[in-house]
C-alpha cells in the first residue's frame, strides 16, 4: 500500500516493503495516520490472537470458570488493541525476535487480566493510571519499564508505625500477639517470592482454615494420581515447616518474643 | 541419599492438621511424648494459628487501591525493582484478589524442574531436586568389565506438560546417565504418550544452544558425551517453552563423597558406596579416608555376602567373585603402599584372609589415632561380625568405642560453649575469648583419645587452589579443617538429634576472625591509631558514620574483632574518599590496588557474619531459640566465608538482613543488597576476595 507522508518523504511510501520497525517508526511520527495504524495492527494482530488463545482456552487459562471462553476472549481482544497502540511507542526491542515475543506476551496477558478483573471484580480500585505512565516517550525501556511498574503498599511494616512494638521479652498482652503475629508474616513475605508463598500458605491456613491438601492444589494445581496429590501434601507441609521456624527466629530476632503466650 | 532432617517437623503439621494417619500418627504420638522441643514447636504452630485467626476480617484484608494488572504482570515475569517487589508481596499477602490473579498469571509459567547432580563410578545421585516432580536414580544395567564400569546407574526426573492448543497431557522425563567418556554424561527424554509437535532444546550456562530436536519418539538420545556443568533442557511447542529441566551435574566433593559412602555402608548398599569411593580416590588420590573407606567397603562386602549379592543382581551386575578378590587386592596394596598397615587395612584385610589379623599387630594400632569416617565403617563391621565372631567384635569394639569419647567429647564441648553464652559477666569479646580457649586444644583433645581430624584440606585446595589455601598458614588451616570436620559430624547426627551446630559455626568465625588479624591487622591497626590520635580525622568519621560506635571500633584488645575490622575498613574508605592524604600511602596501597577489600559487598558480608553468628551465637537474649545454629545457617556462612554452595543457598535471608542492617547507612544497604542479590550465585566468599585482593596487591 502506497501512502503519502507530507514532511517523511517526498515520494509515496509503499508501507508493504518497510520493516516492522520502519512502520513503528513512522507510526510514531505521524500516530493520525489511519493506514500506518492498519498496517501496524495487520502485521501484528494475529500473533496477539494466538497469544490471547493460548493464554484464555488452556485448562488453567486466564479466563474464569463461570465465563464463556470465546466471549471473553473477544473483549480481549479489543483491550489487547488498545494496550498495543498505547505501548508500542516506547518499545525499544524490534531487533530481538525473543524481546518482541515477550513484550506481546505482556501485552496478551495485561490485556486478559485487565478482562479477568472487569468480570471478577467491577469495582476494583487501581493505582491511578496517571501516577505510573512514562510521561515522554524515548526513555529508555528499562527506565520507563521502571517507572511504568512502581507500587507502594501501606500495608509493607505498618505496625512499626501504627502500634508500639513490645519490649523484648515481655509477656504478650491479649489482642496484641495477634498484630505482632501479622507484622511478622508481612516482613517474611516480603523478603522474597518464596516466601511470600510461605506467608500466603499460613494465612490459608491459619485464618481461613484451608487444609493442607488444599493449599496444596492451590500453589500446585490439581493431582492426577494419588501419590502424586501426597507428594505435594508433603511438599506443602515440608516447607511450611520451616517457615514456622524461619517465623519463630524472624519474631526473637526483629521483636525480641520468645513466646506467643499470652497473659 | 535420604536427605536428613532433624526434627519431624513436616509430620507435625499434618498432625496438627489431622492429615497425618495411621503408624505415622502413632509413631510420631510417641516422639512427641519425649521431646520437648517438638513440644514446644507445636506450642509455638497453635498459638501462631490461634494469633492469626484472632484477626478480625478488617483486620487481615486489603483496603488500599490493587496495582494494576501491567505491573502484576511485570511482577510474575520479574520485571519489577526490588521496592516494587516487596511491596507488592506485602499487598498480596493481604489481599485475596491480586493473589488470586498473580497465581493465575504463574499457572501459565512453563513448569521448570531444577536438580543438583553429584555422578561417580556410574552413579548419578541427585543431591537436590526442587519442587514435587518424581525422581530416583535407578537400578540400571549397563556392564562394560573393559572399562572398569560396574555399573550404570542414571537419575530420572519426569513432569507431566500440557499441550497449550490441545491440552493433551505429556509426560516428560529427563535421564542423565555417565557417558564412557571421563567426567561426561549421556541425556536422555523420554515422553509418555507421543506428543504432536513438541521439541526440545539443550543449551549450556551461556545459553548456548547445543540440541535441538522435534519429539518424535518416545525415547531421544539427546547428547551424549557432555561435560560436567549446567544445562538447561526446554520442551517447546511452535516456540513457546512448555516446560523446563536445569541441571547441574558435578563430581561428589570430598566430604560428600565421605558422608554418602558412610550413608550406602550404612543401608547396606556396598556397590554403590565402593563406585562414590573409587572415583573420589581418582580426584584425591592423597585422601587416606577415602582408602581406608574403600578397604572398609570391601571387606564389608565380604561380610555382608547375602546384601552385596542381593544389590548386585539388583544393578545387574555380572562380575565373578574373583573379579571383586582380585581388585580388592589391588586396593589393599595401594592402600598399604600409600599409608602403611593401619587400622583399616589390617581389618579389611582380615576378612579376605583370616590369619592376618596378626595379635601382635592390634597393640601397635590400639596407638594409631583414628578418624569418625573410620570409626564409623568399622562399627558398621563390628555389628555385622557381631554373633559370627565374638572374638573380633570384642576386638573392634575396643576401637569403636571412641566413637563415644568423641560424642562425650562434643557434649562437654557443646555444655562449656553453652555455660560461655549463659555467662552475663563477660561482653561479647569476652565470650569469644573463652569459646576461643575452649576449641583451641579440640586437637589435643581428640588426640588423647586416640581420634583424628578427618583431612578435608583437598576441599579447601579446590575453592582456594595450592597457592590461596598455603597463603591462609598452618595455623589458621588447621582451624578450618577442624571446623569443617565438626560440621560434617554434625550434619551426620541422627535425625532425632537436632544437632546445634554452633561449635562447627564458632570454629568457622574463629579461623576468619584469626585470618583478618594475620592479614590485615596491622593495615586495621594503623588506621585506628591514625584516626583516633586526630580529632579531625575522628570527627570526619563520626560525621560520615553516625552508626558506627567509635569507641567500641577504637577499643585496643588483644585482637580486632571482625565488627572492628569491617568498621575500620570502611572507616578507612571513607577518610581516604574525603583527605586522601590522611593515611601512608604504603599503609593504603593495598586496599587501593586490590579489588574488593574495601567494597561496600565485603565489608556487609564481614559485618554479617561478625554480627548474627559471630556475636549473635554467643551473646544473645535469654531464652532465644535463634542462639542455636540450624543446617540452614551453616549453609549460609560457609557460603559466605568459602562460597561452598552443595545445598544452593537461597539469598533471601541475606538479602533481608542487608536490607534491616541498621550499622549502614541507607544507600549502603542498597548497594550491597543489589551487589549481594547480583553475585550471589557465583559469591566466591570472603576468604577467596580477601586472598585474590592480597595476590592482586602483590602483582600490582
Amino acid at each position: 500500500m502506497l501512502v503519502d507522508l507530507p514532511g517523511q518523504s517526498a515520494e509515496p511510501v509503499d508501507l508493504g516493503s518497510l520493516s516492522e520497525k520502519e512502520v513503528v517508526k513512522l507510526f510514531c511520527a505521524n500516530p493520525k495516520e489511519e493506514a500506518l495504524a492498519t498496517e501496524l495492527w495487520r502485521r501484528f494482530d494475529d500473533r496477539i490472537y494466538k497469544a490471547l488463545q493460548r493464554l484464555i482456552f488452556r485448562r488453567d487459562g486466564l479466563c474464569p470458570d463461570f465465563c464463556d471462553r470465546k466471549t471473553f476472549l473477544d473483549s480481549t481482544f479489543t483491550r489487547a488493541y488498545l494496550k498495543f497502540f498505547g505501548g508500542i511507542r516506547d518499545f525499544r526491542g524490534f531487533d530481538s525476535p525473543w524481546s518482541l515475543k515477550a513484550w506481546l506476551t505482556e501485552v496478551a496477558s495485561t490485556a486478559a487480566l485487565d478482562e479477568w478483573r472487569s468480570v471478577t471484580r467491577p469495582k476494583i480500585r487501581e493505582v491511578p493510571l496517571g501516577d505510573v505512565l512514562p510521561e515522554e516517550v524515548g526513555r529508555s525501556l528499562e527506565e520507563s519499564e521502571a517507572k511504568n511498574k512502581s507500587f507502594r503498599s501501606r500495608l509493607l511494616s505498618f505496625y512499626g508505625s501504627a502500634q508500639k512494638i513490645p519490649p523484648p521479652d515481655a509477656e504478650l498482652k491479649a489482642g496484641e500477639r495477634k498484630f505482632v503475629v501479622r507484622e511478622a508474616l508481612v516482613r517474611y513475605a516480603e523478603t522474597s517470592q518464596e516466601a511470600a508463598d510461605s506467608a500466603r500458605a499460613i494465612r490459608l491456613w491459619c485464618w481461613k482454615n484451608w487444609t493442607m491438601t488444599r493449599i496444596a492444589e492451590y500453589f500446585f494445581g490439581e493431582s492426577a494420581t494419588e501419590r502424586e496429590k501426597n507428594t505435594k501434601l508433603k511438599a506443602v507441609c515440608r516447607e511450611l515447616a520451616s517457615d514456622f521456624k524461619n517465623l519463630r527466629v524472624l519474631l526473637e530476632e526483629d521483636f525480641g518474643i520468645t513466646s506467643l503466650q499470652q497473659v | 541419599m535420604a536427605p536428613r532432617n532433624t526434627h519431624p517437623t513436616a509430620d507435625l503439621l499434618r498432625y496438627f492438621d489431622g492429615t497425618l494417619e495411621g503408624e505415622e500418627r502413632r509413631v510420631l504420638e510417641e516422639h512427641l511424648k519425649t521431646c520437648a522441643e517438638c513440644q514446644e514447636y507445636l506450642s509455638f504452630v497453635r498459638d501462631a494459628k490461634h494469633s492469626l485467626a484472632d484477626l478480625s476480617e478488617e483486620e487481615f484484608t486489603s483496603h488500599e487501591p490493587c496495582p494494576d494488572s501491567s505491573t502484576l504482570v511485570s511482577y510474575e515475569a520479574g520485571k519489577v525493582d526490588e521496592e516494587t517487589a516487596r511491596h507488592l508481596r506485602a499487598h498480596m499477602l493481604f489481599c485475596d484478589a491480586c493473589a488470586e490473579e498473580y497465581q493465575a498469571l504463574r499457572r501459565l509459567r512453563p513448569k521448570s524442574v531444577d536438580a543438583i547432580l553429584r555422578v561417580a563410578g556410574g552413579l548419578v545421585e541427585a543431591l537436590r531436586v526442587s519442587g514435587v516432580a518424581e525422581w530416583q536414580t535407578l537400578p540400571a544395567a549397563a556392564v562394560t568389565r573393559a572399562t572398569k564400569r560396574v555399573f550404570v546407574a542414571p537419575f530420572r526426573v519426569s513432569e507431566t506438560f500440557v499441550d497449550p492448543d490441545t491440552a493433551a497431557e505429556s509426560t516428560v522425563a529427563l535421564r542423565v546417565e555417565e557417558d564412557l567418556k571421563p567426567e561426561s554424561v549421556r541425556v536422555i527424554v523420554e515422553c509418555d504418550p507421543l506428543p504432536q509437535d513438541w521439541k526440545l532444546t539443550l543449551s549450556d550456562a551461556e545459553q548456548e544452544e547445543l540440541a535441538s530436536m522435534p519429539l518424535t519418539e518416545r525415547y531421544v538420545a539427546v547428547r551424549s558425551e557432555l561435560a560436567y556443568g549446567f544445562y538447561a533442557l526446554e520442551i517447546l511447542k511452535d516456540d513457546e517453552c512448555l516446560g523446563r529441566f536445569a541441571f547441574t551435574v558435578e563430581p561428589f566433593s570430598l566430604p560428600e563423597a565421605i558422608k554418602t559412602a558412610l550413608e550406602y555402608l550404612r543401608l547396606a548398599h556396598y556397590g554403590r558406596a565402593m563406585a562414590v569411593l573409587e572415583n573420589a580416590a581418582e580426584r584425591y588420590p592423597d585422601s587416606r579416608e577415602v582408602w581406608d573407606l574403600q578397604c572398609l567397603a570391601r571387606g564389608l562386602a565380604a561380610t555382608d555376602t547375602e546384601a552385596f549379592e542381593r544389590e548386585q543382581n539388583e544393578l545387574g551386575q555380572v562380575r565373578g567373585a574373583a573379579d571383586f578378590l582380585k581388585e580388592t587386592w589391588e586396593v589393599l596394596k595401594n592402600a598399604k603402599m600409600r599409608f602403611g598397615e593401619g587400622l583399616a587395612y589390617v581389618f579389611a584385610a582380615a576378612r579376605f584372609d583370616a590369619t592376618s589379623l596378626p595379635v601382635d599387630a592390634l597393640s601397635r594400632l590400639k596407638e594409631e589415632k583414628a578418624t569418625l569416617p573410620v570409626l564409623s565403617a568399622l562399627e558398621l563391621l563390628r555389628e555385622h561380625v557381631r554373633g559370627s565372631d565374638e572374638r573380633l567384635a570384642r576386638v573392634l569394639g575396643d576401637f569403636t568405642s571412641r566413637l563415644e569419647d568423641f560424642s562425650a567429647l562434643m557434649k562437654s564441648l557443646q555444655q562449656s560453649i553453652d555455660g560461655v553464652r549463659a555467662d552475663v559477666t563477660k561482653d561479647v569479646n569476652e565470650k569469644f575469648g573463652a569459646i576461643t580457649a575452649l576449641l583451641e586444644p579440640i586437637e589435643k583433645a581428640l588426640a588423647q583419645r586416640g581420634l583424628a581430624l578427618a583431612d578435608y584440606s583437598p576441599l579447601f585446595r579446590e575453592t582456594l587452589s595450592d597457592a590461596g589455601w598455603s597463603w591462609l598458614g598452618p595455623e589458621v588451616q588447621k582451624i578450618f579443617v577442624s571446623a569443617e570436620e565438626l560440621y560434617w559430624y554434625l550434619d551426620n547426627q541422627p535425625t532425632a538429634e537436632a544437632p546445634d551446630f554452633s561449635p562447627a559455626l564458632l570454629q568457622f568465625c574463629r579461623g576468619l576472625e584469626l585470618l583478618l588479624n594475620i592479614k590485615i591487622g596491622s593495615l586495621c591497626t594503623y588506621m585506628r591509631e591514625t584516626v583516633s590520635a586526630n580529632d579531625a580525622l575522628r570527627n570526619l568519621a563520626s560525621s560520615q558514620l553516625p552508626r558506627i560506635n567509635l569507641d567500641m571500633t577504637f577499643r585496643r584488645e588483644a585482637t580486632l574483632s571482625m565488627t572492628q575490622v569491617a568498621n575500620l575498613l570502611r572507616i578507612g574508605k571513607v577518610i581516604q574518599r574525603t583527605r586522601p592524604s590522611s593515611f601512608k600511602q604504603e599503609k593504603w596501597a593495598l586496599l587501593e590496588s586490590s579489588l574488593g577489600l574495601a567494597d561496600v559487598e565485603f565489608i556487609a558480608a564481614l559485618d554479617l557474619v561478625g554480627m548474627f553468628f559471630r556475636n549473635g551465637k554467643i551473646h544473645p537474649r535469654a531464652g532465644f531459640a535463634s542462639i542455636f545454629t540450624t543446617p540452614e545457617e551453616m549453609h549460609i556462612l560457609r557460603k559466605l566465608i568459602f562460597g561452598f554452595d552443595e545445598k544452593r543457598v537461597e539469598s533471601s535471608r541475606v538479602l533481608s538482613r542487608l536490607r534491616n542492617a541498621q550499622w549502614l547507612s541507607e544507600a549502603e544497604r542498597q548497594e550491597a543488597h543489589d551487589k549481594m542479590s547480583r553475585a550471589w550465585k557465583t559469591y566466591p566468599g570472603l576468604v577467596n576476595i580477601l586472598y585474590k585482593a592480597f595476590a592482586s596487591s602483590l602483582d600490582a
